[in-house]
């Protein structure tokens, strides 16, 4: 008896932890739209969670005291899921089946992989998450997921590509951590090397991982004489002293992770001709959106600079408002997504030109080299369009 | 080969350093300080205020730190760990496990979860010694932590203090009964044990940079480190670091990198598999 109790209850509890949503849509209330999100709050990225956390909220801040959305002012919940593809699921499981939030965002790469897939299940719109994957997110084919940053397959070609071409870098290599994001480096990474027919040479090495000698080594005896680094941004900064130990000083690269003033605080003069992607306007942009983001910043938070993670979540909080707006009432998930699919060349404030369509959700692709000369970020290309994702 | 060994040593020192205080307080006290990394990190960060905050010296930073690291552990001692003593083995151990968080949690609310860059004492200068090179950084604490390995064994050795520490686990009620005053021993214990630990955060922080969770990783290497060495020894804990450190990078030219860690974990199975004391651990031999 005991045992058939004990049973059920299991049945009853796998089959609760399995099934999905149901795929309705919330009750819209005419004063308010709940906007859910998880971050890595605590654990091992929280300075990124933070940042993102204060860039949403910016945006939020500056939406609700224009009035909010068509008369609709943002709530934001906020999840601290502690960077663990698990929490993240139970954390968007709580923000869709009990606060009955209308749309997500999020941040980070292993946990939106996760996320994406409960939330294509729930129907719930998934909008512009920090982090990015060609094979997992990107081009993954969800109807539900949006993405406002390039693959980082597309991120690394584009880079280590333009660093052969104009950097003068005859001898690329990468050093990157071992998950979903860092084999989408991995793949960038293959496509510039064998495309210029350059030799593959990738290290890779665990998350949290604190002396990165070893593979720096590995990459100096190899005879890179550029290094690509896959990994958060304090990471790659070890790996520039690691090398530094070692008298080593090959061109570091980077992705839009890098691509923030913290890099430079961390090396000091070591970040000097440090290369990094860069896909928001920069701030000393003429552009009205940036001095809007920028007053409003100082507004609710003075003493924070516009770091990128700060600008990317303002930015793609701002883009959800606009694709809110822009839906026809009554306002629904299905019109949200509509609406984005409509969007050709779209005005995407601070991200540029956005494009999307019912095949394609991988909406931003172009970026910009940037490169710290001075102990500054600067311009150093162009707007670079990969073209077509592959 | 040789610059791989010379990387080994400058890392296994790193987890020596803390795997010494680890094995400092499980030695007398028997008790497995998971909060021994957070100890090390809150001090540092202790460090890091004082001289942000206040324009101290550097020298007097870490000053303050090793004190700090010293309190943390007699208030850790008193209120968290007295009280559970007498509850077996794992009650200690989860006590200080909730320590670990308790510590983390609080270090971000005060500090946040900015990474810092932290001065060295040393500088940031790489030696050249025959060709291969190491960080005067690195060296420094590989001479700190052999330092504090052989003055600790000399203090349990040669001094009343420490010889009445080592008595202490040989039979806690023997030890009352012959006048020692245990509740003290064990308090001095784990503030040594501390201090040593935040003596490590303030050398570490200057390579790994100063944040949150900049000991979580070593906190791991410094248990595989105590358990390789023996947990009872000192100097076994020193010899241990070293060894994992050379082995991780020495394994990594023959196997992919991402294996590096792993491999730190089945040198440690094979040598207890063959050795459960640890390689220089004494085995423990109970009447029954």
């Amino acid at each position: 008896m005991q045992r058939g109790l004990a049973f059920a209850i299991l049945a009853g509890s796998m089959a609760a932890m399995l099934s999905g949503p149901a795929r309705s849509e919330p009750d819209m209330s005419k004063n308010e739209i709940v906007i859910g999100a998880y971050a890595g709050l605590t654990g091992p990225i929280p300075l990124t969670g933070a940042q993102m956390q204060t860039g949403w909220q910016t945006a939020v801040d500056e939406i609700n005291a224009a009035g909010g959305i068509n008369g609709r002012k943002i709530r934001l919940l906020i999840e601290d899921d502690q960077y663990e593809p698990s929490r993240a699921v139970s954390a968007a499981r709580k923000l869709v089946e009990r606060d009955g939030v209308f749309l997500m965002t999020g941040l980070g790469t292993p946990t939106t992989t996760v996320v994406a897939r409960y939330l294509e299940r729930a129907g719930v719109p998934l909008l512009f998450p920090m982090g990015a994957s060609a094979s997992q997110l990107n081009q993954a084919g969800l109807k539900s997921l949006f993405m406002a940053q390039p693959a980082y397959s597309s991120q690394a070609e584009t880079v280590i590509g333009w660093m052969v071409d104009h950097g003068g870098v005859k001898a690329p290599c990468q050093i990157n951590q071992v998950d979903p994001a860092g084999e989408d480096h991995s793949l960038g990474y293959r496509r510039a090397a064998e495309k210029r027919n350059l030799p593959v040479i990738i290290e890779g090495t665990e998350r949290g991982t604190m002396d990165f000698s070893a593979a720096v080594l590995k990459a100096k005896n190899a005879g890179c004489d550029m290094v690509y680094t896959g990994m958060p941004l304090e990471s790659s900064a070890r790996v520039v002293t690691a090398a530094d130990r070692l008298g080593w000083h090959p061109k570091f690269v980077g992705f839009t992770t890098q691509a923030d003033a913290s890099l430079i605080k961390l090396l000091g003069p070591l970040a000097e001709g440090f290369h990094a992607a860069e896909i928001t306007l920069a701030p000393e942009s003429d552009a009205p959106s940036m001095r809007d983001y920028l007053a409003q910043l100082k507004k609710s938070h003075p003493d924070t600079p516009p770091t990128f993670f700060i600008t990317y979540a303002y930015a793609s909080m701002m883009l959800a408002a606009k694709a809110i707006r822009e839906t026809p009432e009554p306002l629904t998930r299905k019109g949200v997504i509509a609406t984005l699919e409509s969007w050709k060349e779209a005005d995407g404030g601070l991200l540029g030109p956005i494009s999307y369509s019912a095949a394609d959700h991988d909406g931003k692709k172009s970026l910009y080299i940037i490169e710290v000369k001075g102990g500054r970020w600067h311009k150093v290309s162009d707007w670079i369009d990969p073209g077509p994702a592959r | 080969m040789g610059q791989a060994i010379v990387n080994g040593l400058a890392e296994g020192s790193i987890y020596a350093v803390l795997a010494i205080g680890l094995v400092f307080i499980y030695k007398i006290t028997e008790v497995a300080n998971f909060a021994q990394g957070e100890i090390a990190m809150v001090s540092a960060f202790v460090a890091f205020t004082v001289l942000e905050r206040f324009g101290a010296p550097l020298a007097a930073a870490l000053v303050v730190a090793v004190l700090t690291g010293g309190l943390a552990g007699l208030l850790m001692e008193r209120i968290a760990i007295r009280p559970v003593l007498g509850s077996g083995v794992l009650g200690p151990a989860v006590v200080t496990l909730g320590l670990f968080f308790v510590l983390h949690g609080t270090a971000t609310v005060l500090w946040g979860p900015e990474v810092h860059p932290f001065p060295s004492f040393f500088g940031n200068e790489t030696l050249s010694m025959g060709g291969l090179l190491v960080s005067k950084q690195h060296l420094a604490i590989m001479a700190a932590s052999l330092v504090t390995a052989l003055a600790l064994s000399a203090f349990l050795r040669f001094t009343d203090t420490g010889l009445a520490m080592r008595s202490i686990p040989q039979n806690r009620f023997a030890a009352r009964l012959i006048g020692l005053d245990v509740p003290r021993l064990y308090g001095l214990t784990w503030m040594i044990g501390a201090a040593v630990s935040a003596m490590g955060g303030i050398l570490l922080a200057p390579i790994v940079f100063l944040n949150t969770n900049m000991m979580v990783d070593m906190t791991n290497n410094a248990f595989a480190v105590a358990v390789l060495g023996g947990l009872g020894s000192l100097v076994g804990a020193f010899v241990g670091g070293l060894i994992l450190g050379v082995v991780k990078n020495i394994g990594v030219i023959y196997f992919p990198t991402e294996m590096k860690e792993s491999m730190a974990f089945v040198i440690v199975l094979v040598v207890l598999l063959f050795k459960p004391e640890g390689l220089f651990g004494k085995p423990q031999f109970e009447k029954i």
